[in-house]
């Protein structure tokens, strides 16, 4: 078991480290027993259902909430005991950004300008004017807050969790709101943010946002972490060949070949089935490494069976996430058709 | 025998990484405090509310020493003798004056005051700033006591703008009642008692703040403290001066019991130690009065208030969980 106490040795490259991390509200387990680890320079997607505790486990990193047990240690300190000295390296928007309505866009960054540690004058000035200029709210920065529209009080969120320049930004759902002009700007800020160095911790519930700018993952399901790791790895499970021969019956040969196949203890395909495309024609796609496809082209024409044509297809982050979450539902059972209706085609058990 | 543990050098304390616009003050517990009070200073000022409760202040004062002034016109008009006329208009002249800055200060300022720590309080629970604020480094001490620190500002600036206000009104408008003030009581003591009137007032109106700080943390609501406090001073107080009277006539322990309730009152109390120095500030005026009280019991009480009301406040703040 992981020893973690307050004389926590830093490793330097370790930026959050949870252990055990529960909140409990009664008897509504929010987060149960959560190992986060996030590396210093990633970007971090936090993924997870509506109710699957992400804002939760944000708001105890920030220190909002007291955890019922375990413990979280950020850039080597105990959150617990050291939590001001913590968050003076973290910029933060938890949920829907909330500022003071009766001040104006920069007047609301000069209060958080202030609380933040910063001395008030000529570069707190410059700085307020660097972000409102990075978040392109300069024309509207005289305007009270109570007039901005939702993506403007998103991209003052945003502002104010790096007026501080952190080197830990945290961001609940920081596209909500935003057109996919907007989005995409965001995109290129964080992207932008990393390269810098910074470590960037997103919760969101845009997939491919999230496939694009994050290198790291944690997928959480009603309070319980069902996977983390690198992107790259999950999408490399995802990954699909698709083939497409010329007949049915071609198709319902070479499906019993690759189903044969991977009973007879060919580990690299861990599913094979049947799909009709949007013309109606039968494909098989086979869940294994895009490498794999020459060896697939192998065997079928051992077996005199020719493909009209063999293509890998890349995973995406929104099959892994529903793959993931449709096999641990709430009862315990599954629901197999989820994944499917998600992929806009239908699925049979296709008997030719 | 054990290695010593390898400790890795803190990148924390690495050169910042930050941009060059971005100055870090010191980071010790005063300053940071001094800053977060600034802070709430600032965004008082930018307040509407906050305007609108000043200039009724100030209203209020110059239109209640108007009165006296065209009561005592219409008294001059209709031939009132001068004798009368002095007396009349003694409230317009040092140092009647400030027994009448008093009396708006302890009545209408309270409700004031009250209204602005509710707001500063509450509406950081009401808007969702709590969160903001609590996210950026500062600890949750800071944060209270920085609305602490905002309201003992506001309410001595208050008190001296008002005092100042209220005086220089009542004697400019004194000079149209033909009456010429005596300034033979002015000496360095009567100053200082002054002094101490006006920290008197100040303490009052803290402690009915405190009690709004208290109430608005508890509710999570800019109208807890607000009906809260309100509720103590208009009807909570005056039941239990009631209860007191009615106390006289019930012998033994349970009548003194009722009939030392008052003395534990915050408004028992504020007249105590204002009354106590009203001999010295009002010499020769019948507004002086002697206290049921002693100063020592009046400020022990109050004190005691204010650290309960703080206290209070500081444990619900430190154990909340912020999910607003």
């Amino acid at each position: 078991m992981e020893d973690i106490s307050p004389h926590y040795q830093y490793d330097g490259k370790t930026v959050i480290s949870t252990s055990r991390l529960t909140k409990a509200f009664g008897n509504l387990v929010a987060v149960n027993d959560l190992h986060l680890e996030v590396m210093r320079g990633d970007v971090f997607g936090f993924l997870g259902p509506n109710g699957s505790g992400k804002t939760t486990t944000i708001r105890m990193l920030l220190g909002l909430i007291r955890p019922t047990a375990g413990r979280a240690i950020i850039f080597g300190m105990d959150n617990s005991y050291q939590l001001s000295a913590i968050l003076q390296h973290i910029g933060a928007i938890v949920e829907t950004p909330v500022f003071y309505p009766y001040l104006s866009g920069r007047d609301n960054l000069h209060v958080v300008a202030s609380a933040s540690g910063m001395i008030s004058g000529g570069a707190s000035n410059r700085r307020v004017e660097e972000v409102l200029e990075i978040v392109e709210l300069r024309t509207k920065a005289k305007d009270a807050f109570r007039k901005y529209s939702m993506g403007m009080k998103q991209r003052l969120g945003i502002g104010a969790a790096l007026i501080a320049d952190p080197e830990l930004v945290l961001l609940d759902e920081p596209t909500n709101g935003l057109d996919p002009a907007g989005q995409f700007e965001i995109r290129q800020l964080i992207q932008r943010l990393a390269e810098l160095g910074k470590t960037i911790f997103i919760s969101s519930h845009f997939l491919h946002e999230v496939q694009q700018v994050c290198n790291r993952v944690a997928i959480l399901q009603k309070g319980n972490l069902i996977k983390q790791g690198a992107v790259s790895e999950l999408l490399q499970q995802s990954e699909q060949i698709v083939i497409r021969l010329n007949s049915a019956d071609e198709t319902q040969q070479a499906f019993a070949l690759l189903q044969r196949a991977q009973e007879q203890g060919v580990d690299w395909i861990t599913r094979v089935h049947i799909e009709i495309d949007k013309q109606s024609f039968p494909m098989i796609q086979v869940n294994a490494p895009r490498t794999r496809s020459a060896e697939i082209n192998a065997l079928l024409a051992r077996n005199n069976l020719f493909a009209a044509e063999i293509r890998p297809q890349e995973g995406s982050l929104e099959e892994v996430y529903l793959e993931l979450t449709t096999q641990v539902a709430p009862m315990g059972g599954t629901r197999p058709g989820m994944a499917a209706l998600a992929r806009g085609s239908n699925e049979s058990n296709f008997d030719l | 025998m054990e290695s010593a543990p390898q400790v890795m050098p803190d990148p924390m304390a690495s050169p910042s990484t930050r941009a060059s616009s971005v100055l870090i003050g010191r980071q010790d517990y005063l300053s940071v405090l001094l800053r977060l009070t600034e802070m709430e200073l600032y965004k008082i000022r930018r307040r509407t509310m906050s305007r609108v409760l000043s200039i009724i202040s100030i209203i209020a004062t110059i239109s209640l020493f108007g009165l006296i002034a065209l009561a005592a016109f219409l008294a001059i008009n209709n031939g009132t003798s001068p004798e009368n006329v002095r007396s009349f208009t003694e409230a317009l002249r040092l140092p009647r004056s400030l027994a009448l800055i008093e009396q708006l200060l302890l009545t209408l300022g309270q409700i004031l005051i009250i209204i602005l720590v509710s707001t500063i309080v509450g509406g950081e629970y009401n808007s969702g700033t709590i969160r903001l604020m609590l996210t950026r480094g500062p600890s949750r001490t800071q944060f209270l006591l920085s609305k602490v620190g905002a309201a003992i500002t506001c309410i001595g600036f208050g008190v001296v703008a008002i005092t100042i206000i209220g005086v220089l009104t009542g004697l400019l408008l004194n000079l149209a009642t033909g009456v010429a003030p005596d300034f033979a009581f002015f000496t360095v003591t009567w100053s200082v008692h002054v002094l101490l009137y006006l920290l008197i007032i100040i303490l009052g109106l803290f402690t009915y703040a405190m009690m709004a700080l208290f109430l608005s943390t508890l509710g999570r609501a800019t109208a807890t403290g607000l009906a809260g406090v309100l509720t103590w001073s208009f009807l909570i107080e005056p039941v239990i001066e009631v209860i007191s009277n009615f106390g006289r006539n019930i012998s033994g322990p349970t009548g003194s019991f009722f009939q030392s309730l008052p003395d534990y009152l915050i408004g028992t109390n504020i007249s105590a130690l204002l009354g106590n120095q009203s001999q010295y500030v009002f010499p020769t005026s019948s507004v002086a009065q002697i206290a049921p009280v002693s100063d020592l019991h009046a400020l022990l009480v109050l004190i005691a208030y204010i650290v309960i009301f703080i206290g209070l406040a500081w444990w619900i703040t430190m154990r909340r969980d912020v999910t607003n």
